[in-house]
């Protein structure tokens, strides 16, 4: 199986953000989630498969391709939607296959007014009338329109309504049945991956925690219960983040630490949620 | 073939993007336009109409940039198969075509005054104010434009009077020098005789101002990426 998009070493520093040696391969035909809290470089690192800022270093291929080479060819089979519209608000839903279509070489008239009844999107009205769930069904739309390969989504669920988000995951897992399409998503909604990632990339504070198929992730990771008097030094040391509770501590450690801890300790497995607050606790600490 | 594969399919296409971006904002220019040749009419001056018509459309240019920053277009660029350089050929020739609307809007304007108040149209004046219009339109956009790709239009759009500013400042240096009456004086009689040469000079002028303007904004851009 080849790859859909490969990314390699990822820099990118700003004043007061260093996106710091970013890898991670989602293979073709799959989903992948892409997990961290607000700021950790979920929409850097997008923007800079998109090329729209510079890079300090790496190197990112789409579809065997190298970005920055073959940018135009890229695009052709690159889609992208993103949290917040990117069309002009006084345009029809018609207008904007006008304005679009022109650029895409594989773009398709029947499958665009398909998709706009498949969403009950009215093609006389304008975006500014559209709900945000519309906004986000109209960019999904002009998106898988025009053959693109690979879909990227920015955080496409934040602001969703649960039946909105639930249509709009629907309609990934339908893109990809073909096998061949794929799809990468940044959320910090972690139900979502539930339901569709089988990969899931952990970024937090500009790295990356964690690549891989989302059930080894589960795996990879537990989740440690106990007493104040169970925290010893050596415990404290092997977790990766921790939380004070009334009577005790919780904790998250490498599923490879659990043997050998005390039998009084409650070993349990982790939640996507729970790793992404302790991979932000033990970053903080 | 679809005309979307090549750069100038792509730089047409980018072109008519701008037009559609800019085609809501243009209610309101249109009544503006209705005030400034009823301020013409009224005072039955049919080169005021023109002239305030070509120096309104100098504002106008620069609405696109504000209604796609507005709607967050950067990113819309990011994912369209367009090369940064391709959408600001685009951007110029939108801006050109738009002061030729606005030229061909004018004059228009200015013949009808002439018939309905029986105002003798001056070939010279005509030209004249034409000429320098259009070349005034294209120093302002060549200065202007760099500054929008580089900072945005909310952030730059202070800039766009620049160009006035440089120009009254130069009109009143120019004024101040003793011998600036015998200058435009033979200045006038150079072009009175040569009237064909004022729309090249004001053409050719323009254009050679909207290439310098294009070179230095792609040279901006290439550098903060």
């Amino acid at each position: 199986m080849s790859d859909a998009l490969e990314v390699r070493g990822l820099r990118k520093t700003y004043d007061d953000f260093t996106l710091n040696d970013v890898s991670f391969t989602l293979p073709e035909g799959s989903i992948m989630g892409f997990v961290g809290q607000n700021g950790a470089g979920k929409t850097t690192t997008i923007k800079l498969i998109f090329n729209m800022i510079g890079r300090d270093g790496g190197e990112i291929k789409v579809l065997g391709l190298d970005n920055l080479r073959d940018e135009l060819a890229i695009k052709q089979d690159l889609a992208a939607v993103f949290d917040e519209i990117f069309f002009v608000d006084t345009w029809r839903v018609a207008e904007v296959e006008k304005v679009v279509s022109g650029f895409y070489q594989n773009w398709d008239h029947s499958q665009y007014t398909g998709y706009l009844k498949q969403f009950e999107l009215a093609s006389n009205k304008k975006i500014s009338e559209l709900s945000r769930g519309m906004k986000m069904k109209l960019m999904l739309a002009v998106a898988m329109s025009h053959g693109a390969r690979l879909l990227i989504l920015d955080e496409p669920t934040s602001g969703l309504d649960p039946v909105a988000r639930d249509e709009l995951l629907d309609i990934l897992l339908d893109y990809i049945g073909d096998g061949v399409k794929s799809v990468f998503f940044s959320t910090h909604i972690t139900s979502d991956l539930d339901r569709i990632a089988d990969y899931i990339t952990l970024i937090d504070h500009g790295h990356i925690f964690y690549t891989g198929k989302k059930d080894e992730l589960l795996e990879h990771f537990s989740i440690v219960k106990g007493g104040k008097e169970d925290l010893s030094d050596e415990l404290r040391h092997k977790l990766i983040g921790q939380s004070a509770t009334r009577d005790g501590f919780i904790g998250m450690l490498p599923a490879s630490e659990v043997t050998g801890l005390a039998a009084d300790l409650t070993i349990e497995p982790p939640t996507i949620d729970e790793i992404l607050v302790y991979i932000s606790k033990g970053e903080a600490r | 073939m679809n005309t979307g594969t090549t750069s100038a399919g792509r730089i047409l296409h980018s072109l008519k993007l701008d037009f559609f971006a800019a085609k809501a904002g243009l209610r309101l220019p249109m009544i503006v336009i209705m005030a400034l040749v009823i301020v013409g009419a009224g005072a039955k001056q049919p080169y005021l109409s023109l002239a305030l018509v070509l120096l309104f459309s100098v504002v106008l240019g620069g609405t696109v940039f504000s209604t796609l920053e507005k709607n967050h277009a950067d990113v819309m660029y990011g994912v369209l198969p367009l090369k940064k350089i391709e959408m600001m050929i685009g951007r110029y020739l939108y801006a050109l075509i738009f002061s030729v609307a606005a030229l061909i809007i004018g004059s228009i304007v200015a013949f009808a005054i002439s018939r309905i108040f029986n105002v003798k149209l001056d070939s010279f004046m005509f030209l004249a104010v034409l000429s320098v219009a259009f070349a005034y339109y294209c120093f302002a956009v060549g200065v202007a434009y760099p500054l929008y790709f580089k900072f945005g239009f909310t952030k730059a759009y202070i800039f766009t009077m620049v160009p006035t500013y440089f120009l009254g400042i130069l009109g009143v240096v120019l004024m101040s020098r003793k011998n600036f009456a015998s200058n435009l004086n033979s200045v006038v009689q150079f072009f009175t005789a040569h009237q064909y040469l004022m729309p090249i000079f004001g053409v050719i002028g323009g254009l050679v101002l909207l290439v310098i303007s294009l070179a230095v904004a792609n040279a901006i851009v290439a550098r903060a990426n």
